[in-house]
This record gives C-alpha cells, sequence and structure tokens, in this order.
C-alpha cells in the first residue's frame, strides 16, 4: 500500500511519454487538407520556434496551397516594442536566399507589444528547396527602421522540416 | 499520513486537470477534429486558425474565437469552421479553431 502513490505516478509518466511517441508519428499533426472544387487546399500548421537573436521576441509562419498553383501563401506573425511594418521577408541559408515583398494583414497592440502578421507569396519549388535543405535557415524581416534576424533551434528545424518535406511529397505526388 | 498526502495530491490532480472540450474526450491522452459551423459561400483559398491553452487546469490562456482565425489569414468570407482539440493526461490541453475562407 505504501507504494500505491509513486505506481500511479510512474503509470502516468510511461502513459504521458507513450501518448507524447504517438504524436510525434503523426505527419497530419502538421498539415490539413480541405478537398473541394477547383483544387485540394492544403494548411501547413503555425510553425513558433523561431526567435529574435536580440530581443527573443518570436515569430511563427503558417504555409497554404492550393493545389495546381505555382506558389504558396506564407502567412507570417511577429512581436516588437514599437510598430515595424515588414516589407521584406529572406529566408538565408549559406548557400540560398529566398525573398518576397509582403503585404499587410493587420497589426495590432497587446501586453505590451505591437502584433505584426503580414503575408509573402514563395514559389511552391522554392520551398521545397529551403525545406529540403540540410541547414535551418535564418529569417530577417526588412523594415523601414531596420531588419531582424530570427534563428532556430536546429533539432527543432530538423524534425519539422523532415515532416514538412513529406507533406511537400504528398502535396506534389497527387498534383500530378 | 503518507497515504493520506497521497490522496490528497492524486485528488487535486484529477479535480485540477486540463481536460479540453470535445464530443470525445480521452483521460489519457485526446487529438480530435471536429466540425463547428458551415456557411452558404463556396471555396476556400484561405486557412485560418486561432488557439487557446491550458495548463493543468489551472492557467488557461489565448483567443480561440472564430473572428481571431479569420482575421489572422485575413478571411472575409468564411466557408466553414472546423477544430481541433488535443490533450495529453490533463497536463496541457489545446483548443484550436481553424477557419476555411476567402
Amino acid at each position: 500500500m505504501k507504494t500505491t502513490f509513486p505506481n500511479i505516478a510512474l503509470i502516468l509518466i510511461l502513459l504521458g511519454t507513450w501518448s507524447m511517441q504517438l504524436n510525434a508519428q503523426k505527419l497530419d499533426k502538421y498539415y490539413m487538407q480541405h478537398v473541394q472544387e477547383g483544387g485540394d487546399l492544403f494548411f501547413i500548421h503555425p510553425f513558433n520556434a523561431y526567435s529574435n537573436t536580440n530581443d527573443k521576441s518570436s515569430l511563427e509562419f503558417d504555409i497554404t496551397y492550393l493545389s495546381g498553383k505555382d506558389s504558396a501563401t506564407l502567412n507570417f506573425t511577429y512581436f516588437a516594442k514599437d510598430p515595424k511594418p515588414a516589407s521584406i521577408i529572406s529566408f538565408h541559408t549559406d548557400d540560398y536566399m529566398l525573398t518576397d515583398s509582403t503585404t499587410k494583414i493587420y497589426i495590432d497592440f497587446n501586453k505590451k507589444k505591437w502584433g505584426h502578421r503580414f503575408s509573402a507569396t514563395f514559389g511552391f519549388n522554392e520551398l521545397k528547396i529551403i525545406f529540403n535543405h540540410n541547414q535551418a535557415p535564418t529569417i530577417s524581416i526588412e523594415t523601414d527602421i531596420d531588419i531582424m534576424s530570427y534563428s532556430v533551434n536546429s533539432k527543432k528545424w530538423l524534425k519539422y522540416s523532415d515532416a514538412i518535406q513529406k507533406i511537400l511529397y504528398i502535396i506534389e505526388t497527387n498534383n500530378k | 499520513m503518507r497515504k493520506l498526502f497521497a490522496l490528497i495530491i492524486i485528488a487535486g490532480f484529477l479535480s485540477s486537470c486540463a481536460f479540453v472540450a470535445a464530443p470525445v474526450t480521452g483521460f489519457i491522452y485526446t487529438d480530435v477534429k471536429a466540425p463547428i459551423a458551415v456557411t452558404g459561400n463556396t471555396g476556400s483559398t484561405k486557412v485560418g486558425t486561432a488557439k487557446m491553452q491550458s495548463i493543468l487546469g489551472l492557467v488557461a490562456t489565448g483567443d480561440a474565437s472564430i473572428e481571431a482565425a479569420a482575421k489572422s489569414a485575413g478571411i472575409t468570407k468564411i466557408h466553414h469552421v472546423d477544430y481541433e482539440a488535443t490533450g495529453i493526461l490533463g497536463i496541457i490541453a489545446t483548443f484550436t479553431t481553424v477557419v476555411y475562407g476567402e
């Protein structure tokens, strides 16, 4: 009877670990597919592991793709102490750069921070290069005031990009 | 005394767990998707999400309203709305509203 509590705790920890492993293997936690007339709509869930190297603020992005199109929409959110509308977003690796001008979705102020939600459009094949690259890209946001740089933990990027590579393969294969 | 302490901890754990609203829930693990609404608008080219989260049933934050999800993708005509609910052992629970439209 004395060991009841440690046993229950152990069972709960084991079940928790098992359920997290179950979750980690599922590709559908990364994306959704909506079948509709005029082309399937794919949505890759927000990825929020990027952070600013200076002020530790975060950046997250999601990707929407309509089958049959050559390009995909990347919507992204970042926070700053002052309003800093983005004009250009870039993904950098040592040997590749992907850049596009941005379109504002909204800017708001909440909890002492300015929230910026913007959109950019990238070629499907260009995005494939970024996600197939073995180096975690840095994201740069160019504003009228300065350039903000965001980086990601390599392990988190590898796990994420591995899933996205598979999703892009699914999209490409079903497009043919 | 130790038994009593263990019972209090377990009772406290069970009574303040983070469970998420869904048509079906699992005590150990929940990962479900379900519909919220459908409109008469046709076709979707955009998807927006909004999320709220609870930790141990003690702290819950976020805005998972349809308005917040639609705003995140600049959606002005909603086609349909789904939601996703996930939870692990009552420790962490997440509810995400997903809006499709244009």
